[in-house]
C-alpha cells in the first residue's frame, strides 16, 4: 500500500472542498433564519400562529422570503413578542429582532446590494454584540472575581457534566448543591425556611472558573476587535476564525443553541463574496451546535 | 452573554397567609405568573404592592380537598395516596362548588427574596429585598 504524501492529501481537499456545492446567502439565510425563529422563540399564540403561517407560505414559495415585506412582518412579530415577554426574553431573542430588521432592510434594496447590505449589517451586530457583552462582564464585579463561573459551575445543570469531567467534582455534590438552592428558594412552602446554604465544591472548580472567566473575556474581547476593525488584507480569516472557534468551543459546553445559530447565521452572512468556503464552515458549525445536544457529542 | 449572579433567576417570592388556622405559606398561583416572573426582572416595591393586592382577592383551596373532588368525578379511590396538605389558589368552580373547604386569609404577606454567592465561604445567602402586606377584604 502506497504512502500518500500530505502535500497531496492536501491538493486533494482543496479540489473536494471546490467541488462543494457554494451556499447562496441570500437563499440559505432567510430559511435558516425562519428554523431558528421556530425553534427558539416562546411560544405565545399570537406568535406561534403566524410565525408558522408565515414559514409555511416561506418555504412553499420561496420567494416570499425575499422580500422587504415579508420580514417587515417577522420583525414585527417578534419585535412585539419581546416586547410584551420582557421578563423572560433571553438576550439573543432581541438580537433576532435586529437580524430581523437587517432581512428587512437588506430586501428593500436592488438585489446587487442586498449581499453586501447583511454583509455590513451583520459584522456591526457581531462587532457590538461582542463588545457590550465584554464591557458588561468587566464592569461586573461578580463576573471578575470569577464568582458567575463558580456559582454557575457549582448549580447550573447544563454545566454539571462539564464541571465534574474537568474539575473532578462528584456529580452528586453538584445535585445535591443545586437541591440545596432549590430549598433556599422553595423549601418555605414544605415550612422549611431556610436562608442560607454552604455548597460543596472541589479546587478545581475555582481554578477552572477562573480559566473560563478570562477565556471569555479574552475571545469575546478579540472577536468585538476583529469585527469593528476596518477591513484589512486577511482579517476576515481572523475574523471567521475566531468566531468559529468561540462558537464551536462555548457551545458545546453552554447549550444555547438559539444565541450559536443566530452567530453562525451573521457568520454566513458576513462573509464576502470570495469567502465560499467559510460560509461552508459556518453551515457546519450551524449543524454542530445541534449535534452537541447528542449527550455522547456536548458535555 | 451578559454574566452575572444577579439574575431573575436569583430572586424569588415567598408568600404566606394568615388564617385561622396560623400564617401559611402558599406557591404563587399560576395565573399571577406574568406578575412574579416581572417581579423577578425588575423588582420594585410597587410590583410587591401589586401582587400582595391580588393575591388579597384570592381564596385558596388545600390541594387535598381539589384533587379528592377530581378523583370522585373519576370514581378513583383515594386509599392508597399519601396525603400532604398544601394550600392553592382556589378555582372559580372550587369556591362555588365547596365553599366548606375554602380558605378566605385575614391577610396575605409577599416577599421578594434575593440570594447571592459568596465565593470564599461558598455559601448562597438569601436576603430580604422587598416584603408587603395586604389585609383581605
Amino acid at each position: 500500500m502506497g504512502v500518500i504524501h500530505p502535500s497531496r492529501m492536501l491538493l486533494q481537499a482543496r479540489q473536494a472542498m471546490s467541488r462543494w456545492p457554494e451556499i447562496d446567502a441570500l437563499v440559505a439565510l432567510p430559511a435558516l433564519t425562519l428554523l431558528v425563529l421556530l425553534l427558539n422563540m416562546p411560544g405565545p399564540w399570537y406568535l406561534s400562529v403566524p410565525l408558522v403561517i408565515a414559514s409555511a407560505i416561506g418555504l412553499v414559495y420561496p420567494s416570499t422570503m425575499r422580500t422587504s415585506a415579508y420580514w417587515f412582518v417577522m420583525t414585527t412579530l417578534v419585535g412585539t413578542t419581546v416586547y410584551l415577554h420582557w421578563d423572560i426574553a433571553d438576550n439573543h431573542q432581541y438580537l433576532f429582532v435586529y437580524w430581523c430588521l437587517a432581512l428587512c432592510a437588506a430586501f428593500s434594496l436592488p438585489r446587487t446590494q442586498q449581499a453586501e447590505s447583511l454583509q455590513i449589517s451583520s459584522r456591526w451586530l457581531l462587532g457590538l454584540c461582542m463588545l457590550l457583552a465584554t464591557c458588561w462582564k468587566l464592569a461586573t464585579r461578580n463576573y471578575v472575581d470569577g464568582t458567575f463561573f463558580e456559582f454557575t459551575l457549582l448549580t447550573d445543570p447544563r454545566f454539571a457534566e462539564f464541571a465534574a469531567a474537568i474539575s473532578g467534582i462528584d456529580l452528586q455534590q453538584l445535585a445535591d448543591n443545586r437541591a440545596l438552592v432549590d430549598l433556599l428558594q422553595d423549601g418555605y412552602q414544605q415550612g422549611v425556611t431556610v436562608n442560607s446554604v454552604a455548597l460543596s465544591s472541589v479546587a478545581g472548580v475555582a481554578v477552572l472558573a477562573t480559566v473560563l472567566t478570562w477565556w471569555t473575556v479574552f475571545i469575546e474581547g478579540a472577536l468585538a476587535a476583529l469585527f469593528l476593525l476596518p477591513d484589512r488584507r486577511g482579517l476576515s480569516r481572523w475574523r471567521n476564525a475566531a468566531l468559529l472557534l468561540f462558537a464551536t468551543t462555548t457551545y458545546s459546553v453552554a447549550h444555547v443553541r438559539g444565541f450559536g445559530w443566530m452567530l453562525m447565521l451573521l457568520g454566513i452572512s458576513q462573509c464576502g463574496p470570495d469567502e465560499k468556503h467559510w460560509r461552508t464552515a459556518y453551515f457546519a458549525a450551524f449543524l454542530l451546535i445541534q449535534l452537541y445536544f447528542v449527550p455522547t457529542l456536548g458535555w | 452573554m451578559f454574566s452575572t449572579v444577579d439574575s431573575p433567576a436569583a430572586r424569588f417570592v415567598r408568600i404566606y397567609i394568615a388564617t385561622d388556622a396560623g400564617r401559611l405559606p402558599i406557591a404563587p398561583p399560576p395565573r399571577l405568573a406574568k406578575i412574579v416572573s416581572e417581579l423577578q426582572a425588575a423588582p420594585s416595591q410597587e410590583r410587591v404592592n401589586e401582587l400582595a393586592r391580588l393575591l388579597g382577592d384570592e381564596a385558596f383551596i388545600d390541594e387535598q380537598v381539589a384533587r379528592r373532588r377530581l378523583w370522585t368525578m373519576a370514581g378513583a379511590s383515594a386509599a392508597d395516596v399519601v396525603e400532604r396538605s398544601q394550600l392553592v389558589a382556589a378555582s372559580d368552580i372550587e369556591k362555588a362548588q365547596s365553599s366548606e373547604a375554602v380558605i378566605v386569609p385575614r391577610n396575605v404577606a409577599v416577599e421578594l427574596w434575593q440570594y447571592s454567592f459568596d465565593k470564599p465561604t461558598r455559601t448562597v445567602a438569601a436576603t430580604l429585598r422587598f416584603s408587603a402586606g395586604v389585609t383581605a377584604d
